[in-house]
């Protein structure tokens, strides 16, 4: 209203001048004319002002809005444009954002069906907007004919691997659609959201949950203030912004923003080195400080009792950065399958609760920012997208990350004499051995973020993959136990004669359970394990790992499968039905048994003096599978 | 009497010129300099230099591109102002013309430095000089036009 009683006043004292000229010493009438057509004119153009009207409400998913001290990223511009820069480039912005053509990552054209959960999902774009025909979940179970619904997309997360969607279940709680994009640029697609997570194979269709408003608003969102009422159906949820945003690590700005509108505190404050008390930066924090501005999110932490439940269930979580988050959380470290036997965290997003239990961060002064750089500095030589992958610093991807503190491993010397391994191999990269592929995300092996070193008694114990049969899927545990005893005095664990003959690979693989499983997938296909270990025995097993009952590993045992020299012998995918599987794949295992003769003798991996697969022993191997239901939750 | 105005005004005639020739020296050099850096910033446009167009050089960006348009706009004011020295009945004061002579230089050397170095959104320690000038600028302004006013 306001706008309008201005653009009024503006319009009168502007044109007024215009009015009198044309009345000044004219007739009667023409004055009236004139004057008529002026308010005619004024009263037109006031009307077309105000035509202007505001959006309209936002009322089918969370909203953003500042509360609690958070005044949001726009108050942050201005004054650290680039630190905004290198976020807004980030993943982190685009973690959770509302859904239209432009933020949907997946083409839209024509319209898409995906089968997922036993029906049919079919998206198309109309206009802006996204929406998704699907059975009505609200029909009863026992219905043979479910009705059909159409819903609007209204919410996406992620847009660095994958993208997950969500529909309004009624106001502002959300529901998963069974649907993701894979966003890898080698392997974009659509795919059933059981095609990335190890869960058991299901055809039945979860029922709606608001697991945006129960779970992912927590961590996929800044601040996020669930405002769940007492009896759990209303749920008005907040965020101060649906990305995770500078607040997210930094706090709450309000404070911030209100003190630094003084220019000679801005201008102490760029002499001082000391930082500036009214908001947090990870990077003066102390290491655990620092750390747990990350593990908010990247850690298994849980309410620490029922009164936080409750707190954040109204206004959310009561941690801000720099506080001690174990004040009002607990990390556990077991209790379902995202950890090892040991309490090693086995899924990815997790990584201050396996980084907590290293002795760099115990003994030592690791953080997370040791090696990760949330804003990308200025003089960093690398392309964005390189930095914004995995957000490390400059070099940490490699040696650095260790010898920045272990400094006794520059000299090549004593670091030959601590890997032996030659100088340059992939056995001589510290990661490689601390920090082996033994966390599945995101359709793939993931380092562990609990430095570690590699243990043969671990992987009987635990039954975890390491470092060392990881690389040198051609070898025994035995092998493993016996050079870890020669090298460096690790005395060798009890073995059945089944570990002390046969690659640990090929038992993970046949014998292990589905989280074994996926992690051999993977391995088949990293490129320093090929290298390492040859690659001519490959192919049944990955086969093996294509007709695996849980999508994920099928998916990512297809991926490996591409560096086969059998691959253009198959037509495959790996959503195909389960009776469809073996047939698909005969004819690849058939290319590679052509050429039996040309292969030498393993016999650790099950291929005889003949080059063929000792079928006997895979059969009797693959009978003693650990079918034991696991689920993965990323 | 009709003497003494006649010499009066030959004095303020010949005081005038040498304003005028004043204001004409500084206006065009203003406009010269500040014509300059502005196709040296428009050369960094070109050839896309990273300390001019990063993202973190917003800040500088905007000084530079505030110092080289008040500099000129200065420059051209000094034309006006030489103008105004001959056309006026009176003379514009003296204290209007160093006012704006000053302007002429605290200004857009304010706005330069406070963007040769720049803290984040916040310009150089060099940008105090920027509201002194823009004071002396206003005073020899609002000189001038009380001067044309009252003739």
């Amino acid at each position: 209203m306001f706008e309008i009683v201005v653009f009024l006043l503006v319009l009168c004292v502007g044109t007024l001048p215009l009015v009198l000229h044309f009345t000044r010493g004219r007739a009667l009438t023409r004055r009236a004319a004139v004057l008529g057509l002026w308010l005619v004119g004024g009263a037109a153009l006031t009307w077309a002002a105000s035509r202007t009207q505001d959006p309209a409400p936002v009322l089918d998913r969370p909203i953003e809005v500042n509360s609690q001290d958070y005044v949001s990223s726009n108050a942050c511009r201005a004054c650290h444009p680039g630190e905004y820069d290198s976020w807004y480039g980030s993943y982190h912005r685009t973690m959770t954002q509302p859904a239209t053509v432009a933020t949907v990552a997946g083409p839209l054209a024509g319209g898409v069906r995906v089968h997922a959960r036993g029906q049919d999902f079919e998206l198309e774009a109309r206009g802006e907007e996204v929406w998704v025909t699907m059975n009505d979940p609200a029909a009863p179970a026992d219905v043979v004919d479910v009705p059909r619904i159409e819903r609007r997309v209204v919410m996406t997360t992620g847009s660095h691997e994958e993208q997950f969607f969500w529909t309004s279940m009624g106001g502002r709680k959300l529901s998963l659609l069974p649907v993701m994009y894979r966003l890898d640029p080698d392997e974009q697609r659509w795919a059933p959201l059981d095609g990335c997570c190890i869960s058991p194979p299901t055809s039945v269709q979860e029922g709606e949950n608001a697991r945006w408003n129960r779970v992912c608003n927590r961590c996929h969102s800044t601040h996020a203030s669930p405002r769940i009422s007492e009896d759990d159906t209303v749920m008005d949820t907040h965020a101060v912004e649906l990305g995770i945003a500078c607040e997210a690590c930094h706090g709450p700005g309000t404070e911030h923003v209100a003190a630094n509108r003084d220019p000679r505190r801005r201008y102490d404050l760029h002499a001082d080195e000391g930082g500036d008390a009214t908001i947090v930066n990870p990077e003066r924090l102390d290491h655990v400080r620092s750390s747990m501005a990350c593990a908010q999110c990247h850690s298994t932490a849980g309410f620490l009792d029922n009164d936080e439940y409750y707190k954040w269930k109204q206004q959310g979580y009561t941690y801000r950065p720099g506080e001690d988050l174990f004040a009002t959380r607990s990390l556990y470290t077991e209790g379902d399958d995202k950890f090892w036997k040991d309490g090693m965290v086995r899924v990815s997003g997790r990584e201050f609760s396996g980084m907590h239990r290293a002795p760099c961060y115990t003994d030592g002064e690791m953080s997370c920012l040791s090696c990760h750089q949330l804003h990308m500095q200025a003089d960093d030589p690398r392309p964005f997208a390189e930095w914004a992958n995995d957000m490390l610093k400059p070099g940490m991807d490699g040696d650095r990350a260790c010898t920045q503190c272990h400094e006794e491993y520059l000299d090549d010397d004593v670091r030959a004499q601590h890997t032996h391994h030659p100088l340059g191999s992939s056995g001589s990269e510290c990661l490689n051995c601390h920090m082996p592929y033994v966390t599945y995300g995101l359709l793939k092996g993931i380092r562990t973020h609990e430095v570690c070193s590699p243990s043969a008694r671990e992987s009987v114990a635990y039954g975890r993959p390491n470092a060392c049969n990881q690389c040198h899927l051609d070898e025994t545990l035995l092998w493993t136990a016996q050079h870890l005893d020669e090298w460096y005095g690790i005395e060798p664990p009890q073995l059945t004669p089944d570990q002390r003959t046969v690659a640990a690979s090929v038992l993970w693989t046949l014998r292990g359970n589905s989280g074994q499983r996926v992690l051999m997938a993977w391995s088949f296909g990293w490129d320093a394990a090929r290298a390492t270990s040859g690659t001519d025995w490959m192919t049944p097993y990955l086969l093996t790992l294509m007709r695996d009952p849980y999508h994920a590993t099928r998916y990512i045992a297809a991926r490996s499968f591409q560096k086969q020299p059998e691959a253009h012998a198959i037509d495959y995918d790996f959503m195909l039905p389960s009776d469809q599987l073996q047939p698909r794949t005969m004819p690849a295992y058939a290319a590679w048994a052509q050429h039996g003769a040309e292969r030498p003798a393993r016999a650790a991996t099950l291929i005889s003096a003949t080059g063929e697969l000792d079928l006997p022993e895979y059969d009797r191997h693959l009978g003693q599978r650990d079918n034991t239901s696991v689920t993965l939750n990323e | 009497m009709a003497k003494k105005d006649e010499g009066a005004a030959s004095v303020d005639a010949a005081g005038a010129e040498a304003l005028a020739r004043k204001h004409l020296r500084w206006g065009w050099w203003s406009v010269l300099v500040f014509l300059a850096l502005g196709i040296g910033l428009e050369a960094m446009h070109g050839l896309k230099v990273d300390w001019y167009l990063n993202v973190r050089s917003e800040t500088r960006r905007l000084m530079l591109t505030l110092g080289h348009s008040h500099g000129a706009l200065i420059g051209v004011l000094h034309l006006a102002f030489a103008y105004s020295a001959t056309a006026l009945p009176k003379p514009p004061s003296r204290l209007a013309s160093h006012c704006l002579t000053a302007s002429g230089v605290l200004l857009p050397a304010g706005f330069l430095l406070g963007g040769w170095v720049v803290y984040g959104g916040d310009p150089g320690k060099g940008v105090v000089l920027v509201p002194i000038g823009a004071g002396l600028l206003l005073v020899a302004v609002l000189l001038t036009a009380l001067r044309a006013t009252r003739g």
